[in-house]
């Protein structure tokens, strides 16, 4: 139909660009990291945590 | 809410330096975190501690929120946004989590130094104090990404700063057109 915009010239969004996806795993890896050590070795920490 | 150019520098230079600053005072503070998880010699590990108590609490905390309101600002200020960029949003994440965990850290540094000073605690106390190395390496390693991405600015729009340079472009167009219209009905008349 006339005045309809074809598809192709519709404007897309750009994909979230990939340094921004590496930098979220990397740190969903570490908080997942912390939390493991975390709940392995005990959360304390500071000076308390060994008695002194 | 764009700054003017003179007020923009201003903050500009006091967010550069506050931001070097804090990178330069963690990375002074990662060798003596290093001498009190290496050292068995009581008074070098006292002297550790006094030194990062007084840097944390004199130093990184009053650098680190600066750079973080400055930050804010410049941001806000200028056309680059808030949330229009993906390298600006992530260095605020990053910094806010490196703010953040600073000023958890600080309870900890100023107790442990407080004990370590403190002229009744036995060496084997002093020694058993528990460096802060996960938090000022990972504090380090954050601050040099925050740094890389202030400097190299990485390409991408965020969803809403799309949707916003589609609006400025939409706006342009149809101020042009406008523009072309009132030119072309002069030429006639």
């Amino acid at each position: 139909m006339a005045g309809d915009t074809p598809e192709r010239d519709i404007p897309r969004r750009p994909p979230t660009p990939r340094w921004v996806k590496a930098i979220a795993i990397v740190a969903l890896l570490i908080f997942i990291l912390v939390l493991v050590v975390g709940l392995l070795g005990g959360m304390s920490h500071g000076p308390g945590m060994h008695g002194g | 809410m764009i700054l003017h150019t003179s007020a923009r520098k201003f903050v500009l230079a006091v967010h550069l330096t506050t931001s070097v600053a804090w990178l330069g005072a963690v990375a002074a503070y990662v060798p003596l975190d290093l001498t009190v998880a290496t050292s068995s010699d009581p008074t070098t590990v006292r002297g550790a501690w006094t030194a990062m108590g007084l840097i944390a609490t004199s130093i990184l905390v009053p650098l680190a929120l600066a750079s973080l309101i400055t930050g804010i600002l410049i941001s806000v200020g200028t056309r680059w946004g808030l949330i229009r960029h993906w390298w600006v949003v992530v260095s605020l994440v990053l910094t806010v989590l490196a703010v953040t965990v600073l000023m958890v850290e600080r309870g900890v540094i100023t107790a442990s130094a407080a004990i370590a000073t403190a002229a009744a605690t036995m060496p084997e106390q002093l020694l058993a104090l528990p460096p802060t190395l996960p938090h000022s390496i990972g504090g380090l390693a954050i601050l040099l990404v925050v740094q890389w991405l202030n400097v190299y600015k990485p390409q991408g729009l965020t969803p809403y700063g799309w949707r916003r340079q589609e609006e400025e472009r939409a706006r342009l167009q149809a101020r042009s057109w406008a523009r072309i219209v009132a030119t072309a009905e002069t030429d006639e008349t």
